[in-house]
């Protein structure tokens, strides 16, 4: 292709329609919410054996600040997650991939497919459980530049993957 | 033709041996240098001396695990130049095989620290841009035969390069053959720049002084931590000791210790100075860089244009006034090694330097033709916010209560904050130009970082809270050595016709970006 430097008139350029995004699949959302809920049970479990075998003995209100500030951020974890998972979409298109989160923060990614360094889909113990998996496309750009799209069908994340490999081998 | 033939295994100097050991030595010294300290305070404390003998004996023996250990990797440690891959053997209970193809190699750096010079060896690294690629390192090499290697690798790669080239264009032979007649030509390097020890006080006495004393201040407390973990109690009656008298003396001492601090940040970024960037020398030629530096450890570049990603300099007033800047060169580096590697600073660049180099970089720089993007006030008023009024009020939460005179820390705080933000808003600006992006920032001093368009790697958008309320939004630019250029605050509207622009000016791009 020939490469023109002609001024581009920005009304003519492809648009990114929010309409075109596909949602991440619903179990994503309890997965999300899951992980989230361990971690802090973890946190708990680990207070509590702090309790049982270390012998702590706190004032009253000590005891009552540790567990409701824990209560607190778990709660405020599921909330960011549920009202985030409404936010979370993918969208591919012919030249690369976008990806939108954020439920306070708005957030969009976009990689071109000529700057897309590998992929690979991830698939954690939980995630074949519920059959959901994790696509990542690395850039050169470090780990801020990356785009992880979670909450994808297996089968889906693997032709969504294939058709990026193929589009990134029409670059080289 | 040099006098190396590397299509053989070849191993490394025998003068190496000593550095292996070293090495093992420094990695067990740095792992267990508390203990050993323990063991000398305690050399002659009684109760030890029943264990000091295996304690010596214990050391003798890890001495000699070392020697041994220094010999076997000296003995299996191989490299060659074999079917158009640089091949490196080493490891004798775990066997270790690496390779670079020529056209993975990005560039080939001669270093040597101060043991490699009386030892008189150096050590060459070999790069690989992207992220599954590591680079390749062999430390105890001739300084002849590490340049002979460089030669010959580059001479390999270039080979590589310019057969391809005329592979993809047929018609072009005859003016491909005389184009690099030019580049054989043009790879003279051209001396650009030369900082000798008057350039390099200069350059030491207008650093930042106050970061350095910072510097300070944080070593010191780090190291005051590791040894408080051995001579706890000791530290402790000290501390009571040291309480007593700073009290004792107060806003005196409390004067004098800063005058000490700031003191000993000017002798320290002099010393900082001349150590990483005495005699330095920049040279160039039609395709890259090379750039030498170091007192102890000398340090030296080679740097191909196509592979610096984000162009950089800073400025401050006192800089500004004798006409000279620091130019950083961002290179694309894979993700296993260090940030602090990625860029090359070049201080003490005079205006005319500058120029220079910036016309080698943007060949067809235009100035007149930018679009100017500048962020909204209450980008202002956020940063105010953040970095004014948040401590702000912790530290009223702390003090007031107690003493009134504590509000003279906080409003002065926030008046101090109030101007940094001020100066910070108004610096920051971003241009767009024909082929590249422009950002500026700094509050007192000013930084400057230019890029390519067809470097961009990712494009974010983000709207936060005070974005969204007021219809506005930030465009990151990332790149592949790590920085990212962004559009702070601008017009909703804008920013999303700019996102599709910067994409499709990607998408349509055929240049490589390293």
């Amino acid at each position: 292709m020939e490469f023109k430097n002609d001024a581009v008139l920005l009304e003519e350029l492809p648009v990114i329609q929010d309409a075109d995004f596909h949602k991440l699949v619903p179990q994503q959302r309890w997965l999300s919410l899951l992980n989230a809920t361990i971690f802090f049970a973890i946190l708990a479990i680990g207070l509590f054996a702090a309790y049982f075998w270390g012998n702590i003995e706190l004032p009253l209100w000590a005891d009552w600040t540790i567990w409701g500030t824990l209560l607190f951020l778990w709660l405020l974890r599921v909330l960011f997650v549920w009202k985030g998972f409404e936010r979370k979409a993918y969208l591919l298109r012919e030249h690369d991939m976008v990806y939108r989160s954020g439920w306070l923060t708005h957030r969009l990614i976009t990689i071109p497919f000529n700057r897309i360094q590998h992929s690979e889909i991830r698939q954690s113990f939980l995630g074949r459980l519920m059959k959901i998996a994790r696509l990542k496309i690395y850039t050169a750009g470090g780990d801020q530049s990356d785009l992880s799209v979670p909450g994808l069908d297996p089968e889906k994340a693997s032709e969504i993957r294939n058709f990026i490999i193929r589009r990134v081998s029409e670059h080289e | 033709m040099s006098n190396y033939d590397f299509s053989q295994p070849t191993r490394q100097a025998l003068a190496g041996l000593i550095l292996f050991w070293f090495n093992g030595a420094r990695v067990v010294v740095k792992n267990a240098w508390a203990l050993f300290l323990v063991f000398f305070v305690n050399i002659n404390n009684e109760r030890f001396t029943s264990v000091q003998d295996y304690v010596y004996l214990v050391l003798a023996g890890l001495t000699l695990i070392l020697m041994v250990h220094a010999w076997l990797f000296y003995r299996y440690f191989y490299f060659s130049i074999e079917q158009g891959e640089l091949l490196i053997h080493k490891g004798y209970l775990k066997k270790v095989k690496l390779s670079i193809p020529f056209e993975r190699i990005q560039n080939i750096n001669i270093k040597q620290n101060l043991l490699q010079r009386f030892l008189r060896v150096v050590s060459i690294e070999v790069d690989t841009a992207g992220s599954s690629g590591k680079e390749l390192k062999i430390i105890g090499l001739k300084r002849e035969q590490a340049v002979a290697l460089k030669k010959e690798l580059i001479e390999l790669k270039e080979a590589l390069l310019d057969a391809t080239e005329e592979n993809e264009k047929p018609s072009e032979i005859a003016l491909g053959a005389s184009e690099k007649k030019t580049v054989q030509t043009n790879s003279d390097l051209v001396p650009l720049l030369h900082l000798d020890p008057v350039d390099l006080i200069k350059v030491g006495i207008t650093e930042n002084h106050l970061k350095s004393s910072l510097l300070i201040v944080a070593v010191l407390i780090g190291f005051m931590q590791q040894l408080s973990e051995i001579f706890q109690e000791r530290l402790e009656a000290m501390e009571e000791q040291a309480k007593l008298v700073l009290i004792g003396a107060g806003v005196q001492l409390i004067l004098i210790l800063v005058f000490v601090l700031l003191a000993a940040g000017f002798v320290f970024s002099l010393i900082r100075v001349f150590l990483s960037h005495y005699n330095l020398r920049m040279a160039r030629n039609q395709r890259q860089y090379a750039i030498s530096m170091g007192l102890f450890n000398k340090k030296e570049w080679t740097i191909p244009f196509r592979k610096i990603q984000v162009y950089e300099w800073k400025t401050n007033p006192l800089r500004d006034r004798m006409n000279f800047v620091t130019v950083y060169l961002h290179q694309a580096v894979s993700k296993e090694i260090h940030a602090q590697q990625t860029k090359i600073q070049v201080p003490g660049v005079s205006l005319n330097k500058r120029t220079q180099i910036e016309k080698s970089l943007f060949p067809e720089l235009d100035s007149s033709d930018y679009q100017e993007f500048r962020p909204n006030a209450i980008y202002f008023r956020r940063a105010w916010i953040i970095v004014g009024w948040i401590p702000a009020i912790l530290l009223s939460l702390n003090y007031f209560a107690i003493q009134y005179w504590a509000a003279i820390p906080v409003v002065s705080w926030l008046l101090l904050s109030y101007f940094w933000s001020r100066l910070n808003y108004r610096k920051r600006l971003f241009r767009i130009g024909r082929d590249l992006v422009q950002e500026r920032s700094g509050a007192i001093g000013t930084s400057w970082e230019w890029m390519y368009l067809y470097k961009i790697q990712a494009v974010r958008l983000r709207r936060n809270i005070w974005e969204r309320r007021r219809k506005l939004s930030t465009i990151f630019l990332y790149s592949a050595s790590g920085e990212v250029l962004s559009i702070p605050y601008v017009d909703s509207a804008e920013a999303w016709r700019l996102y599709q622009w910067f994409l499709y000016r990607i998408e349509t791009s055929e240049d490589s970006w390293m």
